[in-house]
């Protein structure tokens, strides 16, 4: 097992080290761009008050929730992709990203525009409507049906997704100025990231990344198939719910802070497959940083390419997320497994 | 000493009996055969012995204990499971044969002397998926080596393998027999007379005949298992190099 251990250590130093460079990348580039002399001095104590101001108050929680939201989605991408053992399913396709879209759309018919200890409430109400879908499916999935047909359970997410957009819509026909509010809120992004956000983010991505390396092992019997992991002692009406329930519940608080973000739940675990292999263990770990690294890479580009404008998050993620996706594949030769 | 027994075994899906009224009793370790045509309920009752499907009546003990009173826990790590389809597991050798020790929360001890008693030292880090069917198969009852359970069953071990890998598997599995009761799910005749020493024909839901396998292939139950109809019976006889008169 210790050639396991060296070659993760192998893996996970350029890794770091990428995700360091982004992380200063980060605070150093701006409309007002910081040596990263400055930036050492900042984040030493020392600089002087508007790079502080600018860096600590604004940048700082910005890249901090950007990197959270990556590898939030990275890993709740991976677990879905592991339950169905499809790999085009991403966090968002049981109804979550729908689901939270439908709570702002009755936050702004409510009028409700406060904070509760720095988030929006409006978010809070985002994500409590996706934990009462999470509940309802993590329900339906116990059911035997269900249990023993994967697809079931994606025909489910695919109908409840829909039947979610459709409650949506038939609210913004009846009440047309939810329509840019609620738009804008889907594609918020890291605009508005404040350190609350990320204080709130942080205990789903631990807890859930904790859980995962607990039960990466499973994880890779599970692989497999129902039957061998059923003989060797898990329990399947149990792991498939909860590990459900998981993904969809870190997916949620992801799209509470950034709305929701195409690309990076689907794309991230691949990559990792590519550098790491499926062995669980490795690729949760390889994934998390990957997210961390690439979803923070998407938003210094969505805040600098265009001068003092920023172009929505979701749409950089798509434009140079497919493409790179479709490189990654044709020229790796490990694509074939 | 280790056992099997079944009293009484009904199971139907929906309306359609498959199991009915189904008794089996094995007392001794052992290569056990289980024989009969397709959909005739074999994989049904290799799935009910590892309570992946529950049956409503009858009883099952197993090692004198009976079945509904072991945890899923107990069952891994009592009986040891290889299904027919070969699963596409995109991991490491070495990582497939560790399953055999996660019923029992154990760290890497036997699997190094299971790699080296199925002499795959030089594939142990090779990706499961970049191996032939032979070598799979293999790997997999490296998991079932290092489980080490005290029951056995796998359904069509022999399916797709070539006569060499036939023969590898056939003699693991003896070696495995050796240690555990093992029950095989099978329709390979030629390769149950090399195995086993005790076959059960399983026809109609019941096991309608229990011998050596020498005995069982020139009954005429045979016939009836396989459902092969009197035109063919010579045929069947060529085919097997069964001499049906000594």
């Amino acid at each position: 097992m210790e050639t396991t251990n060296n070659k993760l250590k192998f893996l996970l130093i350029p890794l770091i080290f990428t995700c360091a460079v982004i992380f200063l990348l980060s605070l150093s580039i701006g409309d007002v761009n910081t040596p990263l002399k400055t930036v050492f001095k900042v984040l030493t104590g020392n600089g002087d008050a508007l790079s502080r101001s600018v860096i600590i108050r604004i940048r700082l929680p910005r890249f901090l929730a950007a990197a959270a939201v990556g590898s939030m989605l990275a890993i709740a991408g991976l677990i879905m992709q592991t339950i169905f053992r499809n790999p085009l399913v991403d966090p968002y396709f049981l109804g979550i990203s729908s689901a939270a879209e439908l709570g702002i759309s009755v936050a702004i018919m409510l009028g409700v525009s406060s904070t509760l200890f720095g988030i929006s409430i409006m978010s809070i109400i985002a994500f409590s409507f996706s934990v009462i879908l999470i509940f309802g499916i993590v329900k339906i999935a116990r059911l035997k049906n269900f249990l023993e047909s994967k697809i079931a359970i994606v025909l489910l997410g695919i109908a409840i997704s829909y039947m979610l957009s459709a409650v949506n819509n038939f609210l913004i026909f009846y009440k047309k100025d939810i329509f840019i509010k609620s738009t804008f809120w889907a594609l918020k992004g890291f605009n508005t990231a404040n350190i609350s956000e990320f204080l709130f983010a942080v205990p789903f991505l631990v807890a859930g990344s904790i859980y995962i390396l607990l039960n990466a092992k499973k994880m890779n019997i599970y692989l497999s198939s129902d039957l061998t992991a059923h003989s060797l002692g898990i329990n399947l009406s149990k792991f498939v719910p909860l590990m459900l329930a998981v993904s969809a519940l870190i997916a949620a608080a992801s799209v509470m802070i950034a709305g929701s973000i195409s690309f990076i739940g689907l794309f991230t675990p691949h990559i990792g497959r590519l550098i790491a292999g499926e062995e669980r263990k490795k690729l949760t770990i390889v994934t998390l940083l990957l997210g961390a690294t690439l979803l923070p890479v998407f938003d210094l580009i969505s805040r600098t390419v265009l001068p003092s404008q920023e172009i929505p998050i979701n749409t950089i993620t798509a434009l140079i997320g497919a493409p790179f996706f479709i490189y990654l594949f044709v020229r790796s030769k490990n694509a074939q497994h | 000493m280790h056992s099997i027994n079944i009293k009484g075994l009904c199971f139907s899906y929906g309306t359609n009996n498959v199991l009915n009224n189904l008794d089996l009793e094995i007392k001794e370790n052992g290569v056990y055969c289980l024989i009969g045509k397709n959909g005739s309920g074999k994989t049904t009752l290799l799935k009910i012995l590892i309570k992946f499907l529950p049956y409503k009546n009858g009883s099952i003990s197993i090692n004198e204990k009976n079945l509904s009173l072991f945890s899923l826990k107990e069952i891994s790590q009592t009986i040891g499971f290889l299904e027919s389809e070969m699963p596409n597991i995109p991991l490491s050798i070495e990582e497939i044969i560790s399953w055999g020790n996660f019923p029992f929360e154990k760290t890497d001890r036997q699997i190094q002397d299971v790699v080296n008693e199925l002499h795959l030292e030089n594939i142990k880090d090779k990706n499961f998926l970049s191996l032939s069917t032979g070598e799979r198969k293999r790997v997999l009852l490296g998991r079932i080596f290092a489980q080490s359970p005290d029951i056995v069953l796998i359904d069509e071990p022999f399916n797709f393998l070539d006569p060499k890998y036939k023969i590898e598997v056939s003699l693991l599995l003896k070696k495995l027999g050796e240690k555990s009761i093992v029950f095989i799910a099978t329709h390979d005749i030629e390769a149950v007379q090399f195995v086993s020493e005790k076959v059960f024909v399983l026809s109609n839901g019941k096991i309608q005949l229990e011998d050596t396998p020498e005995k069982v292939i020139k009954s005429s139950f045979i016939n009836e298992a396989f459902d092969i109809p009197e035109s063919l019976r010579k045929k069947f006889e060529q085919f097997y190099h069964i001499d049906a008169n000594s």
